[in-house]
């Protein structure tokens, strides 16, 4: 059996509204899986190839990389496509200085959003105050002691 | 004269996730951790953390330098705002920390990430399912009419030679409501639509 993910049903387009975005992918069994070409072009990356290989290599994202027949205009073809999980994990860990003013303050925000949910649902840090030493007061600017 | 003062509280906290003590800089409300002291309790090589942090936009504005008491007394070092720490640690190549450190920083991305996954896509694990465990005998597929096999992508299987390799002909229906069959320790999953050609027999 070859690794080629084969969907028989269309890409569906699906509003996700905790993040107020649209997206393009196709389901199998219970996995989206969105094609990396299309995300690039959505987050205004160019380079997509490069994009598919570093996903292929990341330590987030390697396992959630698949081939997949994906049909488009042209009839079905193999493309590459991440999974949600992947998905999930890439705009969680991306960084976004190089993405275009646009999608960048958008991945922002969502990023903001997720990382505000998961504090949230859990204080991934949760912590007990054990010891509470001594304070100490230190002059901020000593520079204008002069003065 | 000074023109400004701030107070500055030390202390240790625990760290249930990791289970670990590390001294903490507590500014007004805010706590940040030293990050030397931060990453040797976690068991994570310092190397090239500052410059991770420091590149991250997220990141960059919880990296502040606080006295921190030493044996020598104060030292100024590097501390990391405990709310711009998980989204740090989340960023740290798991595989490549040292082996002590490897398990507990996986357990703590992949809770992190399940959590995202759940705002992003909605909790998935709430739809209804229904486990069954037994012999499946399958009739003719309700697509192609011939003799039924599923995979474990729940697609339409034609069988191998050994009765173990199976080559997917087409996917079935496609619903977000499966039954799940557990089959030669294969679970599959069976949308509820194809009750009426699925009949299942205790072993």
């Amino acid at each position: 059996m070859d690794d080629i993910i084969r969907p028989i049903g269309e890409p569906v387009s699906e509003y996700l509204p905790n993040i107020g975005v649209r997206l393009t992918h196709i389901k199998y069994g219970d996995m989206r899986y969105f094609s990396v070409k299309y995300l690039c072009s959505y987050l205004g990356i160019n380079d997509y190839r490069s994009k598919v290989k570093s996903l292929r290599k990341k330590w987030f994202s390697e396992k959630h990389m698949f081939k997949v027949l994906y049909p488009g205009e042209k009839g079905k073809r193999t493309v590459w496509c991440i999974d949600q999980h992947g998905l999930t994990r890439w705009l969680m860990i991306m960084k976004t200085k190089k993405l275009p003013p646009d999608t960048q303050a958008l991945v922002d925000q969502i990023q903001t959003k997720m990382l505000e949910e998961i504090n949230r649902q859990f204080d991934p840090l949760d912590i007990i105050k054990r010891v509470l030493g001594a304070t100490e007061q230190k002059p901020e600017d000593e520079s204008e002691d002069n003065s | 004269m000074a023109t400004d003062t701030k107070l500055y509280k030390y202390g240790t906290l625990h760290i249930n996730f990791f289970d670990v003590y590390v001294p903490c800089v507590i500014v007004s409300t805010a706590v940040y951790f030293p990050l030397r002291a931060l990453c040797r309790a976690m068991g994570i090589a310092i190397q090239g953390q500052k410059d991770k942090i420091l590149s991250d936009s997220r990141t960059a504005d919880a990296l502040e330098t606080f006295p921190v008491p030493t044996i020598k007394g104060l030292r100024d070092a590097d501390c990391i705002n405990k709310a711009a720490a998980s989204i740090w640690i989340l960023s740290i190549d798991a595989p490549r920390c040292a082996i002590t450190a490897k398990g507990s920083l996986q357990r703590f991305q992949a809770e992190l990430f399940a959590a995202s996954d759940r705002f992003l896509f909605g909790d998935e694990a709430q739809s209804v399912k229904e486990s069954i465990t037994g012999i499946l005998k399958l009739g003719e597929c309700p697509n192609c009419g011939h003799r039924l096999i599923l995979d474990d992508r729940f697609s339409h299987a034609s069988e191998g030679r050994d009765r173990r390799l199976y080559t997917p002909i087409h996917r079935l229906i496609a619903t977000a409501e499966f039954y799940t069959v557990e089959v030669d320790r294969v679970i599959l999953g069976f949308p509820k639509r194809s009750d009426q050609w699925m009949t299942l027999s205790d072993q």
